[in-house]
């Protein structure tokens, strides 16, 4: 895929990296850029809504559990691995 | 929700209001009014509960704004209506964004909502919105976050 605009629909829609002043480099006329630059704006967007994300600094303990790792999360809340082996999700 | 709201409250109006009280009674509010909304699915409820928190936050903003806290004035207080969100993109480029929104048709609103805001997956948003596919669903949201880039264009100042 090599077009720029494709490709920062792709950074925004998967979470990927990438380089944003080399895709603004290949735009090939303003209306390009400036769809670029509103992508980016979007990607930021998501990225400060993630960024508030409360993941807990590991390891901590849980009631008996002492907390471990953390495995993911998801639009419900926080996955983590706790020392028992046992998978737990907490509601942020 | 409640980290949701959180970034759209500056830290005068949080103290005043704590955030959880203010997310519950929007979300009773709602569910009270509910039987007479007709919602299509997770995706529009969730853009739905949004729109009333996103109300609640703007009437609370204005009650705060005309009735200051009581009691004494920190030395060191700096005024501002900044939240998070505005400290993180600017409120210019927030406004630009909630504009581009409001120009989209529902269902491409409720996925850009749902993925720029909640961080729904491709797999999450297939479940919300009837797609059949996690890559079905990726391409529906690229084509509302084309949409919504667009009319961002539009609405630059």
């Amino acid at each position: 895929m090599s077009d720029p605009i494709e490709r920062a629909l792709e950074a925004a829609s998967d979470g990927v990296d990438v380089d944003w002043m080399a895709l603004e480099d290949q735009a090939r006329d303003g209306g390009a850029l400036d769809t670029l630059r509103a992508l980016k704006e979007l990607t930021a967007i998501a990225q400060a809504h993630g960024s508030r994300s409360e993941h807990r600094h590991v390891p901590f303990t849980w009631g008996p559990l002492e907390v471990r790792e953390h495995i993911a999360h998801g639009v419900h809340g926080e996955v983590y691995r706790p020392q028992t082996r046992v998978s737990i999700a907490t509601s942020r | 929700m409640v980290r949701w709201a959180s970034g759209r409250l500056p830290a005068y109006a949080r103290d005043l209001a704590e955030t959880q009280d203010l997310v519950q009674d929007s979300l009773v509010r709602a569910f009270k009014k509910i039987e007479g909304i007709e919602i299509r699915g997770e995706g529009a409820l969730q853009a739905y509960l949004r729109q009333v928190l996103l109300n609640a936050i703007r009437m609370e903003l204005r009650r705060v704004r005309r009735r200051p806290a009581p009691g004494p004035m920190p030395q060191d207080l700096e005024v501002g209506d900044a939240t998070p969100l505005d400290q993180a993109i600017g409120r210019q480029t927030l406004e630009r964004y909630e504009r581009a929104l409001e120009t989209l048709r529902p269902e491409e609103r409720e996925l850009v909502i749902a993925h720029v805001e909640f961080g729904f997956s491709h797999q999450e948003i297939a479940q919300a919105f009837g797609k059949p596919t996690p890559n079905a669903a990726r391409m529906a949201l690229q084509r509302a976050l084309l949409r919504v880039a667009e009319a961002m264009k539009r609405h630059e100042p």
